[in-house]
């Protein structure tokens, strides 16, 4: 291979190494100016986290007493 | 009457004014409450608190949302006495109001599904003290 064969090809590479490189240099400040930027809006509604956490039926069961008593002092939202 | 008369009097009817909506306000709440289970609007869920059996309107769902503001304050402080979970105590009683519930208020079975109660025994979960 001739040195001039060599040096034609790096140009060519070189050409699209620079054409890659304009073209990330024009597409990122075009993303940022469309609303690139990730849009974040609160919940109209609460967020709800069911944790369904395993409710064990001893529990229940020694509980009971004292959560009878709460409801029938609070019988009027019951 | 004297004027001072006149001013007690008026004063007295002011402090009347004032003091009783307060009071009326609350009863409303319990009474649109009582009204809206009777009328089967809102049951009994599981997990303690109540929920809308049709489709609600604004003022229901306000009214439900009220109502297990004040239920889980209840619940929270049992839980708070008892060294148990707030989700524990909220369930326990769930339990509790569907047993408590008279026949033609509704309730959620374990299924999920809202169920009239009849004369009969409710459904309950499997966890609940039978």
């Amino acid at each position: 291979m001739t040195e001039e064969r060599l040096t034609a090809d790096a140009k060519i590479a070189n050409r699209q190494d620079m054409k890659r490189i304009m073209c990330i240099a024009i597409a990122a400040p075009a993303l940022l100016a469309s609303g690139g930027c990730v849009q974040v809006a609160a919940p109209d509604k609460p967020i709800e986290i069911n944790l369904n956490i395993k409710i064990e039926q001893q529990v229940v069961l020694r509980i009971e007493g004292a959560v009878k008593d709460a409801i029938e002092e609070n019988s009027e939202i019951f | 009457m004297s004027k001072n008369w006149v001013e007690i009097i008026a004063a007295a009817a002011l402090l009347s004014v004032s003091v009783i909506p307060g009071v009326s306000a609350a009863q409303t709440l319990v009474d649109q409450y009582k009204g809206a289970k009777s009328s089967g609007l809102v049951g009994e869920k599981m997990d303690g608190y109540i929920g809308a059996v049709t489709q609600p309107s604004a003022s229901i769902e306000a009214l439900i949302s009220a109502i297990n503001i004040k239920r889980k304050d209840v619940y929270f402080k049992v839980a708070e006495q008892t060294r148990a979970r707030p989700d524990e105590a909220a369930f326990t009683g769930g339990c509790t109001n569907i047993k408590n519930t008279k026949p033609g208020e509704f309730y959620q079975a374990p299924g999920g599904s809202w169920v009239q109660r009849t004369d009969a025994a409710p459904q309950l979960d499997s966890k609940c003290p039978q």
